[in-house]
């Protein structure tokens, strides 16, 4: 009796300790957004896809690292695994979670290199092409390859943007065909010189003169600096440029020299070149918004979020040639992760709040004011987003 | 149901186990002194519920700490992989920084981080390992954490041994143990290239087309260890003396994307002067250290030239040992100094941070009746501006019915002071806190210890609740941060035990755990803690044919999670591994192949792990 005894408790208690596999693979399409999910310690990230209903469905690509981004086109989307992955894959933006495949960045024929790939822009099915930040080569690729022999077409040299041959680009768009690419520029990770932006005719892969007046280079310098997204409003770019950040001693933490708020928001015409600051970061003394870091536009709204401290960021909103203001007092202070519109002109802000990881919608009412409209819920923070 | 089918193959494992639980509940049995060559051998007498390995014939043929603490339940390994790689451990779920790690009593974890690579000390220089999981003694307690393990260096007694082995990826070592009435010394050279092969998945997990099979680079490892003791009998008192200098140098690679030239040198030598009485215990040690990270090619991410750490420990402990009638008391008054310094050379720029911190500990053991048992220990650290200090304490009571069987129960409050590095020191993107405060652990723990003739083993439950443990989290910017947000609760059974049948030798190990984060985090709320097996199982058996050993053993280990949100699972692992030994003093010669099924496996996260192996060992001994 005794043996019978054991035996059963010991069976209840192993049962009890152990789970049961499960490898199904979840698939849902995009039919609102896309929100990509990491973890507060960075150990996993996932894909989550928000429904009409604003209802999140979860786990379509769960992956144990955290620097992860995605991009959009019209029937596909991208997760691009950064630094340390350094690959892409890619979705039927109707079957999220479904790879059509997953190929790698890197060069083969360099020993340990970290491409690291920041944005996939395509122009075609047959066309696109990569940001590899760690390098000074963009690639473009067929997003219709069947094969990795068959994935890259060629390669763009931009080495000569930079004096140490690697000019961070960091963000890209297209407009009639023509490929904008924003260069950060860096020296030793600092923003110590003039960011470019830079253009590309997709018809042949060659450089436009964006400085016509300048014989030294096709480069057009930035008044920003350290320029992080874009964003295209019919012929006009937005450039946010956070600027150079504070420098730390590596061991003891104590600063060395001060943040320069050499950013902003800029925006250029593109079929004239002509550009204006339109949201200066401040100087030294004055910095009312922080160092800037994203920007999204809908119409005559411009709405922006601005880095003060560790995990505390604020968002602005700046209406057509007013001064910037708060956008919502109740979300002041948290670690906004992006604060972006989509085609409906609905703004969508995730919070990075641990305890209640949200991403509020935002709708103007009968005042033509914005107001919460819907929370979509997720287990992890929200980090990125795309729209249908 | 799948899975407890598979942690129960193959079904002699479960037949053994239900036949030892049995024993306990059913067997009366008069044991014997009859002394077998058990791979573990299970100390009854001492006062506390630990548990000490004794190193066998096996284990120094083939094994090192790594091989004997992966096997025991409760630790599991962390290693970047291959013969005498860096390796740490997780002990129930817990870093290895929670775990206080001592040689002969003087403490050896890293001082900046807590953490400690097992693979610079060799076995060849140790006779048995304690560990005390539950209470602590009063000379060992020095923020111990969840529990404490001592390493015992071999004994004194007049004994010249030698040791020659050799292996796969260039594996080769020598050691040698020469001991007079008085002294010892203890050596050992140990090199290999660990250039294993593996299967690249080019980084493309799910694009299977594009893998490719090529070695592991930078992975080669050198260790040059050398133990001098003395010991000198001064009237009722005994003067010991030890010196080791280890020397350990391993290429550091990049995961997947391996580096070809980064690499780690560690070097420490101690020195310590003990002076026993029966009622008094006096130490006198000093440690100088020097770990450094050379990465002049930037291939291992982190922007950093070259790294040295160089730091000195001064250490000074009384411990005083009273028996009156059926009371035993034992307590020690220590404090040690720990000069930190550490120099980043980044893009020409050196950087530099020069951390002092002052010890004082003060820790009493009360045992009444050997039964009923009292542990208390107050540690406070004074750095340049702040101080810290914890209170541990634990109640214990040990039920002994008979020779053969022994029961211990406690209850603890534990807790672990945050490392120099957590609190001052910024790495790359995360930046350090000052204002973090010690991680508490509340602890109840069960110990059965039984030895029959034949059978014998321990069952260990336990459940733990643990506070403010530090954890990092990131903000938008990718800049970390450590907080005391982390709150947990784990419970878990630790079984060990070895069985003689006629020429037959079977031991077994089993360890489940179940792990809960508690934390107010959303995403890991209610989920198991990652980086950690909550199923492992090991179980050898050998059989003797007169001096010849065969031996075949297997691991099994499954339910792990790579992330704090369990939303990816690491895959399980089963290894096999056979050996055969042959004995004739005053000789010995041995092979072992491990993964007999070259079963290519990763270590934390990404780190290759070797296929099969195999070791040639050659020994003779007085």
């Amino acid at each position: 009796m005794n043996k019978l005894v054991v035996t059963s408790l010991t069976a209840a208690l192993l049962g009890g300790c152990l789970d049961i596999d499960s490898n199904d693979t979840r698939t849902a399409p995009l039919e609102n957004a896309a929100i990509l999910t990491v973890n507060s310690d960075n150990s996993s990230s996932d894909l989550v896809a928000v429904g009409n209903d604003y209802e999140s469905f979860e786990s379509l690509n769960p992956q144990a690292f955290s620097d992860v981004v995605l991009s959009a086109s019209d029937n596909s989307v991208y997760l691009i695994n950064r630094f340390g992955q350094n690959n892409i894959i890619k979705y039927n933006s109707e079957e999220m979670g479904y790879v059509d495949w997953q190929y790698s960045t890197n060069n083969p024929d360099i020993a340990n290199q970290e491409s690291n790939p920041y944005q996939i822009i395509e122009k075609s099915s047959e066309s696109a092409y990569i940001l590899r930040y760690n390098t000074g080569e963009i690639w473009q690729v067929n997003p219709s390859a069947e094969s990795d022999s068959e994935f890259k077409i060629a390669e763009i040299d931009l080495s000569s943007f930079d004096s140490d041959g690697i000019p961070e680009m960091v963000a890209a768009t297209l407009y009639n065909d023509i490929l904008y690419i924003a260069l950060q520029r860096l020296t030793f990770y600092k923003s110590d010189n003039d960011s470019f932006l830079i253009a590309i005719d997709t018809s042949n892969n060659s450089f436009i003169d964006l400085s016509e007046n300048d014989d030294n280079t096709t480069a057009m310098a930035l008044n920003v600096r350290n320029p992080k997204e874009l964003k295209l409003v019919d012929n006009e770019l937005y450039v946010v440029g956070v600027g150079r950040y504070a420098v730390t001693d590596w061991n003891t933490g104590e600063l060395l020299e001060a943040t320069e708020y050499t950013g902003g928001i800029e925006k250029i015409n593109l079929d004239s070149l002509t550009s204006e600051t339109i949201v200066d970061d401040g100087d030294q003394d004055t910095h009312p918004y922080g160092q800037i870091y994203s920007v999204s536009v809908s119409g005559t709204d411009l709405v922006f979020t601005g880095y003060n401290a560790w995990g505390n960021l604020n968002t602005y909103i700046k209406i057509g040639d007013t001064s910037p203001v708060i956008f919502d007092e109740d979300i002041n202070g948290e670690d906004i992760r992006f604060a972006k519109f989509d085609p409906s002109g609905q703004l969508w802000v995730g919070i990075a709040d641990a305890v209640n990881p949200r991403t509020l919608v935002y709708s103007k009412n009968e005042n033509n004011e914005y107001e919460v409209v819907q929370t979509v819920l997720t287990t992890l923070l929200p980090s990125d987003i795309i729209f249908k | 149901m799948v899975s407890i089918i598979n942690i129960l193959r193959p079904n002699i494992i479960s037949l053994i186990y239900f036949t030892v639980i049995s024993a306990l509940c059913c067997l009366t049995v008069n044991a014997n002194e009859t002394e077998l060559d058990t791979l573990q051998v299970y100390d009854q007498t001492s006062n506390y519920d630990s548990q000490r390995i004794t190193l066998s014939s096996q284990d120094y043929a083939f094994g090192d700490l790594t091989s004997v603490l992966g096997r025991t339940p409760g630790f599991q390994i962390q290693t970047s992989g291959g013969f005498g790689a860096y390796s740490s451990f997780t002990f129930r779920g817990s870093t290895a920084r929670s775990v206080a790690v001592y040689f002969d009593g003087v403490k050896v974890n890293d001082p900046l981080t807590g953490d400690i690579n097992l693979s610079t000390f060799p076995l060849w220089s140790l006779q048995s390992v304690d560990i005390y999981k539950a209470i602590v003694p009063a000379h060992l307690a020095n923020n111990s954490g969840t529990a404490v393990m001592n390493l015992n260096s071999q004994s004194i007694d007049d004994k010249q041994e030698l040791k020659v082995s050799g292996g796969s990826f260039g594996y080769s070592t020598v050691a040698g143990n020469i001991s007079g009435s008085n002294y010892l010394l203890s050596a050992e050279w140990l090199t290999a290239d660990n250039e294993f092969e593996y299967t690249h998945n080019n980084q493309t997990p799910l694009n299977s087309d594009d893998d490719y099979s090529t070695n592991r680079l930078n992975n080669q490892v050198k260790r040059n260890f050398a133990l001098i003791k003395g010991q000198e009998k001064l009237a009722e008192s005994t003067l010991n003396l030890m010196a080791i200098h280890r020397q350990y140098e391993t290429g550091v690679g990049n995961n997947l994307n391996h580096a070809r030239s980064a690499n780690l040198q560690q070097s420490s030598t101690l020195i310590s002067t003990n002076l026993s009485s029966k009622h008094w215990q006096i130490y006198l040690n000093g440690d100088f250290a020097k770990h450094s990270y050379d990465d002049s090619e930037n291939e291992i991410g982190l922007s950093k030239d070259s790294q040295d750490i160089k730091y000195n420990k001064y250490e000074a402990k009384v411990v005083n040992l009273i028996e009156f009638k059926n009371i035993h008391s034992t307590l020690s008054v220590q404090t040690h100094q720990e000069t930190t310094r550490k120099e980043d050379l980044i893009d020409d720029t050196l950087s530099s941070n020069k951390i002092t911190a002052d010890y004082f500990s003060i820790a009493h053991n009360l045992s009444l009746n050997q039964n009923i048992k009292f542990n208390n220990s107050w540690l406070k650290r004074i750095e340049s501006d702040d101080t810290y200090q914890t209170y541990n304490s634990s109640l214990g009571y040990s039920f002994t019915n008979n020779s053969w069987l022994r029961s211990d129960i406690s209850i603890s409050k534990k807790s672990r002071l945050p490392t120099i590095s957590e609190l001052y020191l910024n790495q790359g993107n995360i930046i350090a806190n000052p204002d973090l405060e010690p991680e508490k652990f509340y602890e109840v723990n069960s110990q059965t210890k039984f030895n029959f003739s034949h059978i014998g083993g321990a069952i260990d439950f336990y459940i733990r609740d643990s506070k403010d443990t530090i954890i990092y989290s990131y903000d938008a910017r990718g800049v970390g941060r450590a907080t005391n947000e982390g709150k947990s609760q784990i419970m878990g059974l630790e079984t060990m035990a070895y069985w003689h049948i006629g020429k037959f030798e079977i031991n077994w190990g089993l360890e489940l755990v179940d792990s809960k984060n508690i934390s107010g985090m959303k995403s890991n709320n209610d989920k198991k803690l990652p980086a950690f097996f909550h199923a492992s199982q090991y179980v050898s058996l050998s059989y003797w044919i007169n001096q010849l050993s065969l031996g075949i053993a297997n691991q099994r280990q499954s339910d792990m999670y790579y992330d704090t949100a369990n939303s990816v699972k690491a895959p399980d692992q089963d290894i096999w591994s056979i050996s055969a030994n042959f004995q004739h003093y005053p000789w010995q010669l041995g092979v072992r192949i491990n993964n007999i099924f070259d079963k290519y496996y990763t270590g934390f996260k990404t780190e290759p792990l070797p296929g099969r192996t195999y070791i040639f060992t050659f020994s003779i001994s007085n």
